[in-house]
């Protein structure tokens, strides 16, 4: 069975490289948290995945496509949900899913029916016909996601997903994640809240300086680290802590 | 020099600051308002002298002229005003650290409103001042009193605008005000190129139409009356004009003063305030139908109509074809209705907007450049977004002169059709993504691409001719 998403020596350079040789292999209906400090590469990485930074080197594949050889059909597989919510605040949220959907070529009865499922989970379902510029942070966030999951994207890539949001719609993002994540659809997140990767993902991967310097479980990273038992943000801290950093090789995954 | 922080001379600097940002700078920059004012200069010598060979004005007519001017430049000030105040109000940028600093708000507003009088005045002092100088040149002095005239209109037009935009804020509330300001601010525009047409309208065109719409003016609205008593005083008077500049300085200080706690207070009040949300009658259920395409050109053409702000700007710039339409409707009575020629320009102009809109100034790129559709696609589906709402315009000559002169009307039709499809087209391309916003200034730092749809447009105009003339009946 072909990875969800297969990245091999991906490189991307700026004025510095931002990505230096990363490579990711992530199996379908993973939750895998991408986590680094600032400028660590992990939003230029997600980038090139979803098509929207060329890559300078390498390779990646989505479910067996080859994003660069055949770019539309890898993102008819992927939905990419950064930490601005992309919006049309002269849209309504029914306006802006029914766009979506369309981008998207699904048949209309199809996206109706995601998009009331969606709604109704987002609670949303009320504000169905409102424009979206009269909208919270939280709500637009929502509205967004809900755009993200309407075409039942198979891999489902996340920036800062919860950046902003209220405890009570951070709750419902979250729930509606793992939910799609049981479902079969797999999830890469990136997050500076460490809570919730510890919560939510099935692996992580730390990148720092444009590689990735640990991957694995929260318990096989506390072994790399040298931290049993420890918290999430210990492990992190760890591992990306510049005098043990050296000693942290790039790994392959 | 350094500046005490928080007086008010380093508060309008920092005005001074954000103003300048975003306009050219560097050599380039200096050097391009220095070929700028040598034009300006130029053209107002050339007018001075060719009007130093003409009769002498009479001081009536010079008073109706000097009246109407002032008026018409008083009504642009004001939408000027009227939008920066505006945004005061709604573009917050630096304005909450500002209110939350421990300066005087009373200083913070008056600060502001003086900027926004010397922006104002500088911007049409800059179209202006050469002129003055070319005429002082040419045997008028009096005309450097241009010098003292238009900042004392800006100093006007600002308090008129603080004010106005109150008056929109108690009348219409936080949510209402900016859009309802912007298009308001819009629509007087409007009304000054209207203005600026009355003589061509009522008399005719060029210097000799000018002079007969003022003498008719000076008849009509009986010149000794109160309506052109400043101006008559004006001419008349060496101190009068630092009197009046005085005073306007005075009335903004008033305002100020006896407004600036309710300018504060709605400051506070717009803060933070989202767009009301707008719905329509909520449906029992979702209707999604359509191709891609025509999902794509609902969703562009819904964005555009939304807009009042937008619509507004686009009608702002349309009109500037007024006066091409005016001379042509002059000219085309008794033979061809030439009226019908500046649909090419229209039709050029509107879809140079449209496409820049549909385009250039797409709100969510990251969303198209993520999903499975390609580029050519794309931009095909929003070339024909933009240029659905021209072809009306663009059928209207040839249905509209089908029967008087149909040849005349067909080339109208294809040339506009030429037209909107290449000034489209300047939009294709690998431009930054702009905001809806910067739709005024769109052609700032563009000055080829501005220029280059202007060659277009007159060159349609010119195949136009061309066709009209080599065809049959001379286009009947």
């Amino acid at each position: 069975m072909s990875l969800a998403l297969s990245v091999r020596d991906l490189r991307k350079t700026f004025t510095r490289p931002a990505v230096a040789g990363i490579d990711l292999s992530i199996r379908p209906g993973e939750f895998y948290g991408l986590l680094g400090p600032n400028g660590a590469g992990k939003t230029t990485t997600l980038r090139m995945v979803a098509g929207l930074l060329k890559p300078d080197r390498g390779s990646i594949e989505v479910f067996g496509v080859d994003v660069r050889q055949d770019p539309l059909a890898a993102k008819q597989l992927i939905a990419w949900l950064p930490d601005e919510p992309l919006l049309y605040d002269k849209l309504t949220v029914s306006e802006y899913l029914e766009f979506v959907a369309g981008l998207w070529q699904m048949e209309p009865e199809r996206a109706q029916r995601n998009a009331r499922t969606l709604l109704e989970r987002l609670d949303l379902w009320a504000h169905r016909d409102e424009r979206c510029e009269g909208f919270s942070r939280g709500m637009k966030q929502k509205a967004v996601l809900a755009g993200a999951l309407i075409h039942e994207p198979r891999l489902l890539i996340l920036d800062e997903p919860l950046t902003g949001l209220d405890a009570s719609i951070a709750r419902q993002v979250k729930d509606l994640l793992l939910e799609r994540a049981r479902g079969g659809c797999t999830i890469i997140l990136t997050t500076h809240i460490l809570e919730v990767a510890e919560r939510l993902v099935d692996r992580i991967g730390i990148i720092q300086s444009g590689r990735l310097v640990a991957e694995g479980t929260l318990d096989e990273l506390r072994t790399t680290a040298g931290r049993a038992g420890g918290t999430l943000e210990e492990v992190f801290l760890r591992l990306v802590d510049p005098a043990v950093a050296p000693a942290t090789q790039p790994v392959s995954s | 020099m350094t500046l005490a922080p928080g007086s008010t001379p380093w508060l309008l600097q920092h005005e001074a600051r954000l103003y300048w940002r975003g306009r050219p700078k560097g050599v380039g920059g200096s050097a391009m308002i220095v070929v700028l004012l040598l034009l300006l200069h130029l053209l107002g010598l050339l007018l001075a002298w060719a009007m130093s060979h003409a009769p002498a004005l009479p001081a009536n007519v010079l008073a109706v002229g000097l009246t109407s001017a002032a008026a018409a430049l008083l009504l642009l000030m004001i939408s000027r005003c009227l939008v920066s105040a505006v945004q005061v109000l709604y573009t917050r940028g630096d304005f909450d650290l500002l209110l939350a600093s421990p300066m005087p708000a009373r200083r913070l507003i008056a600060t502001r409103a003086t900027f926004i009088a010397v922006s104002v005045s500088v911007e049409a002092g800059v179209l202006i001042w050469p002129f003055a100088n070319g005429f002082a040149l040419f045997g008028h002095p009096a005309s450097l009193k241009a010098y003292v005239l238009v900042p004392t209109l800006g100093l006007l037009a600002t308090s008129l605008g603080l004010l106005l935009t109150l008056l929109l804020f108690s009348l219409f509330g936080p949510r209402r005000t900016r859009v309802i300001g912007q298009v308001l601010s819009g629509v007087i525009a409007v009304c000054f190129v209207f203005a600026g047409q009355i003589p061509n309208l009522v008399v005719g065109s060029g210097h000799r139409g000018a002079y007969a719409a003022a003498s008719w003016q000076a008849t009509a609205l009986s010149i000794d009356g109160p309506l052109f008593a400043p101006a008559r005083l004006w001419l008349a008077g060496n101190a009068l004009p630092v009197v009046v500049l005085l005073g306007g300085g005075a009335l903004l200080a008033l305002t100020i003063r006896g407004f600036g706690d309710r300018f504060m207070s709605a400051a506070i009040a717009s803060g933070g305030i989202a767009a009301r949300p707008s719905r329509r009658k909520a449906s029992a259920s979702l209707h999604f139908a359509g191709t891609r395409r025509r999902i794509l050109v609902r969703k562009e053409l819904r964005l555009i109509v939304r807009d009042p702000w937008l619509l507004t700007q686009i009608l702002q710039q349309c009109v500037a074809v007024l006066p091409l339409g005016v001379l042509a409707w002059r000219h085309g009575r008794g033979g061809l209705p030439l009226i019908w020629a500046v649909s090419i320009y229209f039709c050029g102009f509107l879809a140079g907007a449209l496409s820049w809109i549909t385009l250039v100034a797409e709100d969510a790129p990251e969303l198209l450049a993520t999903a499975p559709i390609s580029r050519d696609e794309l931009v095909r589906v929003k070339l024909q977004a933009a240029l659905w709402p021209i072809l009306p315009l663009v059928l209207l000559p040839a249905i509209a002169l089908s029967a008087s002169h149909p040849w005349f009307g067909i080339c109208i039709s294809v040339c506009a059709a030429g037209s909107a499809l290449s000034c489209a087209l300047l939009n294709v391309g690998d431009q930054p993504t702009a905001k809806r916003q910067d739709f005024r200034t769109r052609h700032r730092g563009k000055f080829l691409r501005g220029l280059l749809e202007m060659a277009i447009v007159l060159g349609w105009s010119l195949l136009c001719w061309a066709s009209v003339w080599l065809g049959p009946s001379h286009g009947r």
